[in-house]
């Protein structure tokens, strides 16, 4: 039972990570590298609201602003990114992969001025475990798993039942199409942008108090995302959640069975075998 | 001239230019030179690797190989001179990329860098874990320097030695670049569907180009442990790998100049903000968007200038 | 030469080419025809290696190729062009065709390949051969990136030309020149003929395929409908039908 309960709680975390990156891809086919800051931005901006607000609001609420400020930040980033680089180096990936790359030095230096390169712990907002049948769950942890939940679902809904989430799986099937049936896919490209960005700094509220919070925490998180998507599929957002979900319990087995040191080497092995036997990943289509 | 000789020249250049600027200038000059130098060896392998039209990020890691290499080979129970732990070490990161080529060759474009960056993470995470042989995350000490120099401590002599290696493998570079397989590698990354549909099997052109520049690495990365006399997880840095890559997007990667152009202006920054170095990445940073955003405007505009005068 | 047998393509549930079989003989141009979406396209990616075959085979001088890898096909002497023009414009139009001469020849794993050789004046000798016998010969130096569209479906036959093919698939070569352009083309094509090269041609301009082809097959929905002579196929009601229909179909 513990053991499930931790595979959950890692699976979660890896999905909220690898959510709005896998979507951002699936839908434009570029890569954000940025995206591990817009992360970490979110958890520093959580950090400033409850440290400010807790002691008049009290500590959930402020976990909440803190939460939704995440969001709105990182969403304008999206914006902007969308605006200066994905807009103008539409049709080359490397480009605006290396530029997001320079922009994610430039985010953590800024970041590193502002608040130092040590790392800050952020005073959980829920505090106590929760007990489920004899194993434990710290309340923290429920919330990730409640954020990842609510994300997944959320955007499930979203992307099959509105309208601008109809547009959005146009556009990720067949761009030129979806621009022949009128959709304007520079907008969708910055819905989506805005949106997985948004995500990004959501994780980062959801994962601060559970994890220490540093300048560096999204570019070491980073690789275990890219780790995902590929093996998910390419463009493939369902598979990214499957590919969460497979990490999250293999994870979670290694580090129980005492083989974590392991980690890094088991997840570049699974994909690299991925890639040798299916290039596109497990359930991604072949392009 | 042809762009073969003008590659050759720009090599020779390069190692007299730090042979000379080691005699004239002072100490700390000579250790910016011996720095530049060892890069500059990165910088032109990963340029080869560039020319089949994949970036990879696992550059570094493949560095990290040679340098574990000479760390370990050059030590007892092996006790290899450390020039041939050296060129053994270069070997080894040429054998890696072979392996690696298979699973990651396969892959395109985004996915061809997401896979080099996840592999090349994966591989320094290796070098932590294994502690038994890498010694974790504080790496080996006291690596010796090559007994072939006469006064191993003297920083000039070291110097020498990089500008040598630096020229001998510039010259393998730009053969490699004119010859027959290297005109294949540009075919390949220039159009892949076209070059298998004449007969070129792109697939070995890539993994040539792949595992040729990663002994480059490789041996860049067994001098920067006889250099440092240690290896550690730490060498491997997002940072290095991000000046390789700036340094090729700066200067472009058309001729051999381009990259060693494009490290000259980030060694100059980066000399310049000594001061505060935490500075230095990012002024980076700014400057490779500007370089990537200017060069699309300045190609959009001459797409502009073309039509009007056609 | 190269013969196909029962050649099959599925796609999920859509039959895009469905037991399609031919024989060319040597020196010989067959036309494939049929309405958009017939499979002509798919056809020749399976036999060039591009795609591979659901169920079928394909030899080349009783050799089966299908399922090699697209180079190996080349390499056996059958190279194709592409619909969508495929050129090398980083250089000028000799330094792409030259790409062509000397992808025939050589392995990646031999050394001796690592390094310049003095045989450059032999390849580009016979790169210019082939722009020769495509006729752009005049514009060797220029940059292949200047090129307009239709010369550059012409250069991408002299690069296939160079790596001195015995069968070209060749996917429209005629689209986007205008008449005395096509005309031009038309007659180099038939000096390939004449020179015992054998063509399988794919192309909308039906005057032309009637001028240059000695057989032609017609597809529609992936099955060969008629084979035939021009003159034959020029009055075989289901070929008629097929295209008055599609016609029909588009003016609705």
């Amino acid at each position: 039972m513990q053991i499930l309960l931790n595979c959950l709680s890692l699976t979660s975390f890896y999905l909220c990570f690898a959510l709005g990156l896998a979507l951002v891809f699936g839908v434009m086919r570029i890569i954000n590298f940025a995206h591990g800051e817009f992360f970490m931005i979110g958890a520093y901006a959580t950090y400033l609201c409850i440290s400010t607000l807790s002691p008049q609001v009290g500590g959930p609420v402020a976990w909440a602003i803190g939460a939704i400020v995440a969001a709105a930040v990182t969403g304008l980033l999206g914006l902007v990114l969308h605006r200066t680089m994905v807009v103008p180096l539409g049709d080359k990936p490397l480009a605006i992969f290396i530029s997001t790359l320079a922009l994610s030095y430039v985010i953590q230096t800024i970041v590193v001025q502002i608040f130092g390169p040590v790392g800050l712990s952020i005073a959980p907002p829920m505090r106590g475990v929760v007990n489920f049948g004899g194993a434990i769950l710290p309340a923290s942890r429920l919330v990730v798993i409640g954020v990842a939940v609510v994300l997944a679902a959320g955007l499930w809904v979203f992307l099959m039942r509105s309208e601008a989430g109809r547009r959005i799986r146009a556009v990720a099937q067949n761009p030129r199409g979806a621009l022949l049936q009128g959709i304007r896919t520079e907008k969708v490209g910055r819905l989506t942008l805005i949106l997985g960005s948004s995500i990004a700094g959501i994780c980062g509220a959801a994962m601060g108090p559970i994890s220490q919070i540093s300048p560096y925490m999204g570019a070491g998180t980073l690789w275990k995302a890219f780790i995902i998507i590929i093996v998910g599929g390419i463009g493939n957002i369902w598979g990214a959640v499957a590919a969460a979900a497979i990490f999250g319990v293999l994870d979670t087995l290694m580090s129980q069975f005492g083989a974590g040191r392991f980690l890094a080497l088991t997840s570049a092995a699974v994909m690299l075998f991925v890639l040798s036997v299916k290039p596109s990943g497990l359930f991604g289509e072949k392009e | 001239m042809s762009a073969f000789r003008r590659d050759l020249m720009t090599v020779c250049a390069l190692g007299a230019a730090l042979v000379v600027g080691g005699f004239v200038g002072s100490n700390y000059m000579l250790g910016v030179l011996v720095l530049f130098g060892m890069t500059s060896i990165l910088v032109l392998s990963y340029r080869t690797i560039t020319t089949m039209g994949g970036w990879s990020f696992a550059h570094i890691a493949i560095m990290g190989i040679g340098g574990y290499s000479v760390a370990i080979l050059s030590k007892p129970p092996f006790g290899l001179p450390v020039l041939v732990a050296t060129v053994a070490g270069g070997l080894f990161a040429a054998l890696f990329a072979a392996l690696l080529s298979y699973p990651v060759l396969r892959t395109r474009q985004y996915y061809f860098f997401l896979s080099t960056f996840a592999a090349g993470e994966a591989l320094r995470q290796c070098f932590i874990q294994f502690r038994e042989i890498t010694g974790g995350t504080s790496g080996i000490a006291f690596i010796e320097r090559p007994e072939i120099l006469p006064n191993p401590s003297s920083t000039l002599e070291f110097l020498c030695l990089v500008a040598a290696v630096l020229v001998l493998l510039g010259i393998f570079y730009a053969s490699l670049d004119a010859s027959d397989a290297g005109l294949k590698i540009k075919a390949v990354g220039e159009d892949e569907a076209l070059s298998s549909s004449i007969g070129i099997d792109a697939w070995a052109l890539r993994a040539l180009a792949f595992i040729l520049g990663s002994f480059g690495a490789g041996i860049a990365g067994g001098l920067f442990a006889t250099y440092n006399g240690i290896v550690s997880p730490s060498d491997i840095n997002a940072m290095l790998m991000f000046k390789v890559v700036a340094a090729c997007v700066i200067g472009g990667t058309t001729r051999f100049s381009g990259p060693i152009l494009g490290l000259l202006f980030l060694t100059l920054i980066e000399e310049i903000f000594r001061v505060v170095p935490e500075f230095v990445p990012m002024i980076w940073g700014v400057f490779v968007i500007i370089a990537i955003l200017f060069g699309q405007w300045a190609r959009g505009r001459l797409m502009v200038w073309r039509a009007k005068n056609a | 030469m190269l013969e196909i047998n029962n050649l099959s393509k599925i796609f999920g549930s859509l039959k895009a080419v469905d037991g399609v079989s031919l024989k060319l003989g040597r020196g010989e141009i067959r036309g494939l025809i049929g309405p958009n979406g017939s499979g002509k396209s798919t056809t020749m990616n399976l036999i060039s290696g591009s795609l591979q075959p659901s169920a079928g085979d394909v030899s080349l001088d009783g050799v089966r190729v299908e399922g090699f890898p697209s180079h190996r096909i080349a390499r056996l002497g059958l190279v194709r062009t592409f619909q969508l023009t495929r050129v090398y414009t980083s250089g000028t139009l000799l330094e792409a065709v030259a790409l062509g001469v000397r992808a025939a020849q050589g392995s990646a794993w031999n050394p001796k390949r690592w390094i310049p050789t003095g045989e450059n004046a032999k390849i580009n000798i016979a790169a210019f051969e082939a722009l020769e016998r495509m006729g752009l010969a005049s514009r060797a130096n220029e940059p292949a990136g200047n090129l307009p569209g239709g010369l550059r479906r012409v250069l991408s036959i002299a690069t296939a030309l160079a790596t001195r093919p015995r069968i070209l698939l060749l996917d429209e070569p005629l689209a986007g020149l205008h008449a005395t352009e096509k005309a031009e083309v038309s007659t180099r094509v038939e000096q390939l003929r004449a020179d015992g090269i054998s063509i399988l041609l794919v192309e909308h301009d039906m005057k032309s395929v009637m001028r240059l082809c000695d057989r032609i097959t017609v597809l529609n929905f992936g099955r060969v409908i008629a084979e035939g002579t021009p003159e034959e196929i020029g009055r075989h009601p289901e070929v008629i039908k097929a295209y008055l229909g599609r016609k029909r179909n588009s003016d609705a």
